[in-house]
């Protein structure tokens, strides 16, 4: 198989995030992406590797709310959350 | 998954794309699974009788059944012949759906594309339904 296993995982975290952020609305999608370049010319998928930009643009953004978008994720990768690059990157956005 | 089957070969290079989001979560979600990405990555070089694909993977039989059930019913496994098992029993053979899989990740944007496994592709839809219908073994 071509695709590798840590091209998969970010794959799955991205999916999560962006389905957890579109599910808001497509503002709320298009919001923080635009965040995320602005501050850390970055784009979600890189997230996986950086985490605290997604945590740090969330914050900014929806303030003490941004916990409720985190617990969605969180659930949505619960069962993956086994594996140590995502146990990682849940307990970053999550701090 | 029949759809995409009948997709491959309107595309030179095999290679298709999964556009459909739902579907995409779905291959994501087995593949973000140690064991069933196991499973998959055995099943995607030739078809074998789920006993085997267990044993060759160190998988546990009671979460690996539960497990090869769940991609059986995603589509992502699929009978393709018989086997014989060692008491001379006649035995499904499973091949994964997909022999290769490639993601693209360019900003914003995940695609992930797959090529049907040729035993897959020559299976006509007929074939595979009667096969369904053996016990998995």
């Amino acid at each position: 198989m071509d695709a590798t296993n840590g091209e998969i995982k970010k794959a799955l975290v991205s999916l999560a995030v962006e389905s957890t952020l579109l599910d808001m609305g497509r503002p709320v999608l298009e919001e923080v992406e635009r965040s995320l370049y602005q501050n850390y010319r970055c784009y979600i998928p890189d997230c996986y590797e950086h985490p605290e930009y997604l945590k740090n643009v969330l914050h900014d953004l929806y303030g003490a709310s941004h916990s409720n978008i985190v617990k969605i994720i969180q659930k949505s990768l619960e069962e993956f959350s086994y594996q140590k690059p995502i146990e990682n990157f849940l307990k970053i956005i999550s701090e | 998954m029949k759809d995409i089957i009948k997709k491959s070969k309107d595309y030179e290079d095999d290679w298709v794309p999964i556009i459909d989001k739902s579907l995409t979560r779905l291959i994501l979600r087995a593949f973000g699974d140690d064991d069933k990405e196991k499973i998959l990555r055995v099943l995607a070089k030739k078809p074998d009788m789920i006993s085997s694909v267990l044993e060759i993977c160190k998988i546990p039989k009671t979460s690996g059944y539960r497990k090869i059930n769940s991609l059986i019913d995603d589509g992502l496994l699929l009978p393709v012949g018989l086997g014989r098992g060692v008491d001379g029993k006649k035995i499904t053979q499973y091949v994964s759906a997909f022999e290769n899989l490639q993601i693209e990740i360019v900003k914003n944007k995940v695609v992930v594309k797959v090529q049907i496994h040729k035993a897959v592709e020559d299976l006509p839809d007929s074939k595979i339904k009667d096969l369904a219908n053996v016990t998995v073994n």
